[in-house]
């Protein structure tokens, strides 16, 4: 199917726009969702703690320990390392992560039909999950996955050690 | 004279006879012709003003300092486009490659011919594109410092029959660190920054940073200046008022910037126009892995094109950004994306550009973030998928090992063969193409009919007499090339007309 071809893309997204906002009210005004009120991470300013576990969680699954160079996501605190991002960017776009992040915790159900938080799933589950979010067919939805990932990569590879490992150095003169 | 927001400590008023929105390509080409011939100019910057010393090779520093939106904006529609844009002192010439191409001729006669555009022929504009040219040292870069990867698909095109050369850079005095797209440390990039808006500075230009224009103001039917509120540069917030009056206002805020002030104004959109007609040069990107080594970020990010396909409107161009962001233009994760980034040191990036028939649209939200939609058509995406087939040959041609198309689900492909199966089998879907835009155009577009177009030949809004609009807002069609010296030319072609009127 074309999706040129059909309005549904167009209706989906408005349908992901009505929704959106609910999911947040939920994610973020549950007691056991990504509110603020969550005890936050040590020193972390933007994100709560349940935040922080799930950028973690993705980072984890996204930056596997292992391989040639053998540091991974595990090694470092992912989320601590995105703030830097989410402090400079204007407050509504950090807001509209903080949404992706939550939404992220809480689709299994969506996308794997598990009635369960993303970070109490099992690893292999996790996996799954991540892989099928990924992979959706519904276009807007893989799509929410792809800024809270862009982040893990943005902060890990953003780490001298990390570039060191890899031989990478900007210099000049 | 350069006033940023921590030199101000009440509400500014003052008194030009031009003022000029914004400190980009155009309104700095402006800002010196128009003080050269005697005129009183004030430029307003919503940015902050930086030089090279305070740029540092972290790009998530630089590009929330540099960037519009801190770095983060994106297109709304299918699919999503994240699009970059300057927002400094200097503008996009500040963060670009540097990648100078004068106007191709066809686009310059379809303007002619299709939106009757006057006095913007190749002559018209050859004196200016010469004096260009010259002030900013255009040349291609020295191709021992052009680096691995702008020199990679070299032997391939001669193999296949293909052209392709080094790109024209105002860089004369590149060493090739690969941080042009976080400032140019070493000021061998000649942007805005360090050539026409310090000439314009001394000679009198007063250049006010960190002022974000909110309106126009206008006494029937002309525009006597402009008012809005100066910036803290960390948090954006509002700290004073200024109100600018002048004979003359003159937009040249960007293909958002432009629109916005304009429809926040409620100004010179009898055509219903304003913020339509976006273009924006949509680029796919298709990575290689090499056997030997590439170091892709030791050199020019941007240095070599192939221009085989300009009559299909697709051009192909190396580009090569930081470890972090290249990481993050993978689609895929686990450990696929990690033996990937294992060997950053052998890959190979390029991307292909198209000169987009598709168009999209900005509009003013609160807060003055711009909501832009962008839905690309069938046609675009398949030009998209195309130049990204040729560039897989290209890839293999050069003896590339493995080439990854970013297409989701798209295969890694291993050889020559492969990639004739790989695009029999595949049928192009727009939302799968993972797409990034550098170049928005043409949302004040320039016409002969005032019912289409928002300015006429000179840049002059239909609807207020002496309110003009000259940045690539104006650019009435996609152009297929990378538009800063286009947006030059176009500034100082008006300039001079403006003078001789």
């Amino acid at each position: 199917m074309d999706f040129f071809e059909q309005p549904t893309s167009r209706r989906s997204f408005l349908r992901l726009l009505f929704w959106t906002p609910i999911a947040l009210v939920l994610t973020r005004f549950w007691p056991w969702g990504c509110a603020p009120s969550d005890s936050r991470s040590d020193g972390l300013q933007v994100l709560s703690a349940s935040e922080a576990r799930t950028l973690q969680a993705i980072a984890n699954l996204s930056i596997p320990p292992g391989g040639p160079h053998p540091l991974g996501a595990k090694d470092f605190d992912i989320p601590r390392l995105s703030e830097k991002w989410l402090q400079i960017w204007p407050r509504e776009i950090a807001l509209f992560v903080k949404l992706l992040i939550g939404v992220v915790e809480w689709a299994p159900f969506l996308v794997i039909g598990k009635w369960s938080r993303m970070t109490r799933l099992s690893p292999e589950l996790q996996d799954l999950y991540l892989d099928r979010f990924s992979n959706h067919r519904w276009y807007h939805l893989r799509n929410m996955i792809r800024l809270p990932k862009a982040l893990c990569f943005n902060a890990f590879y953003g780490l001298p050690e990390v570039k060191n490992d890899m031989g990478y150095q900007l210099r000049c003169g | 004279m350069i006033i940023e927001s921590l030199h101000i400590q009440g509400p500014i008023r003052d008194k030009a006879d031009v003022c000029i929105i914004g400190s980009g390509s155009a309104g700095s080409i402006l800002a010196y012709r128009l003080q050269k011939a005697g005129m009183r100019v004030i430029v307003l910057e919503e940015g902050g003003y930086y030089t090279n010393k305070d740029f540092t090779s972290n790009p998530t520093e630089m590009m929330g300092k540099l960037y519009k939106n801190r770095g983060l904006m994106m297109t709304v529609g299918t699919p999503v486009i994240p699009i970059c844009q300057g927002r400094c002192v200097g503008g996009s010439s500040v963060i670009n490659t540097g990648t100078c191409f004068r106007t191709p001729i066809s686009v310059l006669e379809d303007w002619e011919k299709n939106e009757g555009v006057e006095g913007l022929s190749a002559s018209d504009l050859l004196p200016h594109f010469q004096d260009l040219e010259q002030v900013l040292g255009v040349g291609p870069v020295l191709e021992a410092l052009v680096g691995r990867n702008n020199l990679i698909l070299k032997s391939g095109l001669e193999k296949l029959g293909w052209r392709g050369a080094l790109l024209p850079k105002n860089a004369p005095t590149c060493i090739g660190c690969s941080r042009c797209n976080i400032g140019c440390p070493i000021n061998a990039k000649k942007s805005m920054l360090i050539t026409y808006l310090p000439m314009a500075s001394d000679l009198g230009t007063k250049i006010y940073a960190d002022c974000r224009v909110e309106q126009i103001l206008t006494q029937r039917r002309r525009a006597v200046g402009v008012r809005g509120a100066i910036l803290d540069r960390a948090t954006e917030k509002r700290e004073q008022e200024f109100e600018i009056l002048a004979d003359r206002v003159i937009l040249c805020a960007g293909a958002f910037g432009s629109p916005m002030i304009l429809q926040k104004s409620h100004l010179a959109n009898s055509s219903g126009q304003v913020g339509k007609n976006l273009h924006i040069h949509p680029a796919g990107a298709a990575f290689a892995l090499f056997p030997e080594e590439i170091l892709g970020w030791q050199g020019n990010p941007q240095g070599f094109g192939i221009y085989q396909f300009e009559e299909e409107g697709i051009l192909i161009e190396s580009s090569f950004g930081p470890v972090e962001l290249m990481a993050s233009s993978l689609p895929f994760g686990g450990k696929e994306h990690k033996e990937w980034m294992a060997q950053f040191k052998h890959w190979a990036a390029y991307g292909a550009l198209i000169k987009d028939e598709s168009s999209g649209s900005v509009r003013w939200l609160p807060g003055w973030r711009p909501w832009v939609t962008y839905h690309l058509t069938p046609s675009d995406a398949t030009r998209i998928v195309r130049g990204l087939q040729y560039l897989a040959q290209a890839y293999f041609a050069s003896g590339a090992r493995d080439v990854y198309a970013a297409i989701r689900g798209f295969p890694i492909l291993h050889s020559m063969e492969e990639v004739e199966l790989a695009w029999k089998r595949y049928s192009v879907n727009g939302q799968d193409l993972e797409l990034a835009a550098f170049h928005p155009m043409g949302t004040c577009r320039m016409g002969a009919d005032r019912k289409r177009a928002v300015v006429d030949s000179r840049c002059q809004t239909y609807d207020i007499e002496n309110l003009y609009i000259c940045d690539s807002s104006v650019l009435p069609t996609a152009l297929g090339v990378n538009p800063q010296l286009t947006i030059m030319a176009v500034a100082s072609r008006t300039a001079e007309r403006m003078i001789h009127n």
